[in-house]
């Protein structure tokens, strides 16, 4: 409807040897009523396509780690066996070393991307703070297998020659220092793994930290200045309870990026499959050994073991990142 | 000490603290870029771009990589641009503020910081598994996976800063929406969009992982996406791992190559968005 | 009335008396028991506003009385908010266009012209010609009479006519909404609306825009909200002062301004509140 009303003779408003007379419209323009469903579609498809493509993620990984599953039942999760010629696989040795570097890349780049942030907003001389943060923003942005060779070629040996030897060297391997830091001493191990972890996930943390810090309404700020706090005490007494939920949020986050690295983490993990028994010791994580070991995948059980893994990591990343989301929808960042 | 001086005490050593991380930060960019540079920039030779991966031992460069990238991320980025910029305007324009909208802003920005290894799994069971042979293909849509929620979210945001009032003026000429917002807004947006593409093109450029499986690597020169093709980072990561000298040289070339591209559109990213804002 | 009243204005315009003079002339567009609506909230409650052809008319009333609101009501540009809508009657030439027709064909026939100027990313001549684009084949030399002819009239002309091809958001405050005043007027509108079209110029650029306005009404009728009561009374020919969501009192701007018969009228005009 519509086509047949709105239909009138027109005065013409200037006298005009062109026709400059415009016509009165009978509908929407032409071709657009056509145009706008078509565009207003592609454009629903395509949010949808995002949606459907992490179901099929979710979806084929589960299907491909089904045969794993069924094969090795509740005890994939907790055997530590892993082994391709007899076909017996278990997840516990990855699960365990994706844990322990996360959370200890977690607990040394914390208060390192805490205390970045907090310079830049707090203290840095104004002339400095863009290109320190640039400079944040840079390591941010090298790739992850740029950091593997990093930590192959330069910090194993370093850590190899002035940490492992030393410690080796005047430690009985009996007494409690020996057995807490023993291991072979090449520098490939999950403390070490973890250090290249958190230098990864630091100036991220550190970028979105300096977010939320600046949502700090300025008026708040001044008025704990204004009481006589100290800067230590402004930020520990107004601006953290301020972005609580939000500095969750971007440790949940920091999580989930180290939880799911792979590059970094291959080049320097050591590579072995059982528990890790000690600091300095050789492991491995889901993503080292998917990365590994999937291209040249000896059989189907064995592809299938490690797209179950696949599936557990995904499991593990979801969660975390999910609710870091949430929490950071509420801190607005 | 009185209860002044203890205060004052306790923030100064905040400031070192607060500084010290920051020393900390900066040293370990320092040291990784010296690295980079002293090892890269050692191994460069005339044959870097004209020759390809060599056999152990022999003379070569990295050129089958090079190029194998190349057309990868061009692959992704075109397949990330439409899906996102289509996406990204949904969810500015026709979502907003829907339920459903915040559903898909959600799963993306979980998808965002997704394992780029699993998304490798995902497309190997897609592409590679059922046609029984990796590919170029499967390495580009692999990479789109990657960088099509970037564009998305880079996309929501700029398209949400261009005032209503632009769009309201668009349509009380008698405009279509959808003709408002390509004819309009999204020219009103060009260099946002721009950056948006080259956020994602960063991103992908250095992905190794989601590469392994998919497009796996090839040791000979083929542009061609439906055979397993090379590419600067699986070429790294194999090289590196060898016991071969003039591999592990070669490996080091070809980070310092990808960590330059990298710096190099985040720079021109910085300047575009910079001019736009003087605009 | 007593001061106390004054400091204690009311929360709702029901029980006011209406004052309605309608005009003589032929009324182009009229409004009929308008109401409008912001999800539940009812914002207009049955407005009636009668248009004469080739004239101005003014809307005038305090910050939430509802002008703007009745104005967007009647070129359906609500439209585009999920949650607003309208009941009632708007008759343009006789049609009732609230609830048939098309709301593009409307908006070629109704134009508006917004408080903030809105240039399209585009050169000058594009975003003149951008509306009459949508509807009609133009050859050049067609075209470039049309864009001139659309430009002379916003008095922008002089200042354009030799960087045509340059951006349109180049140019100053004042030259950017007389171009947006092109823009509305290039599609030959019956009716151009303008909603505090000066409120962000300068006085230098205002005048001049008033100035266009006042020519501009022998070829289309002009509906114009503003908050500026110098301003209604300098250039409208009919006045409607609304008062939370009712027309209070319309009438000829001379009568309006100077002898209205509802006490919130006089109230208004004469600053004592607003």
């Amino acid at each position: 409807m519509g086509a047949e009303t709105l239909s009138l003779p027109r005065r013409p408003l200037y006298e005009s040897s062109m026709d400059t007379e415009l016509a009165s419209p009978r509908g929407a323009p032409p071709g657009h009523a056509l145009g706008e469903i078509i565009f207003r579609y592609a454009c629903a498809g395509a949010a949808t396509f995002l949606l459907a493509a992490l179901a099929g993620v979710v979806v084929s990984l589960f299907i491909g780690g089904l045969p794993a599953f069924r094969a090795f039942g509740f005890g994939f999760l907790t055997s530590t066996t892993w082994n391709p010629v007899n076909e017996v696989y278990g997840a516990a040795g990855p699960i365990v070393g994706t844990l322990i570097t996360s959370f200890l890349s977690l607990l040394v780049a914390l208060p390192l991307a805490l205390g970045v942030s907090v310079f830049l907003v707090e203290f840095c001389p104004v002339k400095l703070s863009r290109p320190i943060a640039i400079a944040v923003e840079l390591l941010a942005g090298i790739p992850s297998i740029v950091y593997g060779m990093w930590g192959l070629f330069v910090l194993a040996p370093w850590f190899a020659a002035h940490v492992q030897m030393p410690i080796a060297m005047d430690f009985a391997p009996d007494s409690l220092i020996g057995k807490i830091f023993s291991g072979t001493p090449n520098g490939a191990n999950i403390f070490t793994a973890s250090l290249i972890l958190a230098i990864m996930i630091l100036p991220y943390m550190a970028a979105v930290f300096r977010e939320l810090f600046l949502t700090v309404p300025p008026q708040v700020r001044e008025a704990a200045y204004g009481l006589g706090c100290t800067p230590f005490e402004v930020i520990r007494a107004v601006v953290i309870p301020y972005v609580r939920r939000g500095m969750i949020g971007v440790i949940m986050l920091g999580l989930g990026r180290a939880l799911g690295e792979t590059m970094a983490v291959t080049f320097i993990i050591g590579n072995s499959h059982g528990f890790p028994h000690s600091l300095f010791d050789s492991g491995s994580t889901i993503a080292s050994t998917v990365a590994n070991e999937f291209a040249e995948a000896t059989s189907d059980m064995h592809t299938s073991a490690l797209i179950a893994l696949g599936f557990l990591l995904f499991v593990i990343t979801f969660i975390v990142l999910a609710v870091a989301r949430l929490l950071l929808r509420e801190a607005k960042v | 000490m009185t209860r002044a001086q203890r205060r004052r005490a306790f923030n100064g050593v905040f400031v070192v603290l607060c500084s010290i991380a920051t020393l900390i930060a900066l040293s370990a960019l320092v040291m990784i870029l010296w690295t980079l540079l002293s090892k890269g920039l050692g191994g460069i030779d005339g044959m870097i771009f004209t020759h390809d991966q060599p056999a152990p031992g022999s003379p070569g460069g990295l050129r089958n990589a090079i190029v194998g990238s190349l057309i990868m991320c061009a692959l992704g980025m075109a397949i990330a641009l439409v899906i996102g910029i289509l996406a990204g305007t949904w969810l500015a324009e026709y979502g907003a503020g829907t339920k459903y909208g915040h559903v898909v802003r959600f799963f993306n920005d979980v998808l965002i910081s997704a394992p780029s290894i699993l998304i490798g799994l995902f497309v190997y069971e897609l592409l590679v598994a059922p046609f029984h042979g990796f590919s170029g293909y499967a390495g580009g849509v692999a990479l789109a996976f990657l960088a099509t929620p970037i564009v998305v979210r880079t996309t929501e945001d700029i398209l949400t800063l261009q005032p209503g009032a632009l769009r309201e003026a668009g349509m009380a000429l008698g405009a279509s929406r959808a003709f408002v917002i390509r004819k309009i807004i999204w020219k009103s947006a060009r260099t946002g969009l721009l950056t948006a593409g080259l956020l994602g093109f960063a991103r992908i450029s250095g992905e190794t992982a989601p590469l392994l499986f998919t497009s796996l690597g090839n040791q000979f020169y083929n542009a061609k996406l439906s055979q397993p093709m090379a590419s600067l980072p699986t070429t790294i990561f194999q090289f590196a791992l060898s016991a071969y000298d003039d591999w592990q040289r070669l490996a080091w070339v070809g980070a310092l190559l990808i960590a330059v591209a990298v710096l190099f559109i985040n720079i021109v990213g910085r300047v575009l968005a910079r001019e736009k804002s003087h605009a | 009335m007593t001061d106390t009243a004054v400091m204690n204005p009311p929360s709702s315009s029901a029980g006011e008396e209406q004052f309605m003079t309608r005009p003589e002339g032929e009324l182009l567009l009229e409004s009929r028991d308008l109401k409008f609506f912001y999800g539940a909230n009812e914002s207009l409650h049955g407005v009636d506003l009668p248009i004469e052809k080739n004239k101005i008319t003014a809307l005038i009333g305090p910050s939430g009385c509802g002008k703007s609101t009745l104005l967007r009501a009647l070129n359906r540009i609500y439209a585009l908010y999920p949650g607003q809508r309208a009941e009632g009657e708007i008759i343009l030439d006789g049609e009732d266009v609230l609830k048939g027709g098309d709301p593009a064909a409307l908006r070629a026939r109704v134009g508006m012209v917004f408080q903030k100027p809105t240039p399209f990313p585009m050169s000058i001549y594009d975003n003149v010609a951008f509306g009459v684009r949508l509807y009609h084949k133009k050859n050049k030399a067609e075209m470039d009479e049309i864009v001139e002819r659309s430009l002379t009239r916003a008095a922008l002309w002089d200042e354009v006519k030799n960087k045509l091809h340059t951006s349109g958001l180049g140019l100053s405050g004042g030259q950017q909404q007389r171009l947006c005043v092109a823009r509305g007027i290039a599609v030959q509108p019956e009716i151009l609306l303008l909603d505090e079209p000066a409120s962000a110029l300068d006085p230098v650029s205002t005048a001049k825009l008033e100035q266009t306005l006042v020519e501009l009404k022998k070829d289309v009728t002009i509906v114009i909200v503003t908050h500026n009561l110098q301003q209604a009374s300098r250039i409208s020919d009919y006045t409607g002062f609304m008062f939370l969501g009712r027309m209070i009192e319309f009438g000829p701007t001379a009568e309006i301004f100077s002898n209205p018969r509802s006490r919130r009228t006089r109230d208004y005009v004469t600053g004592r509140f607003g």
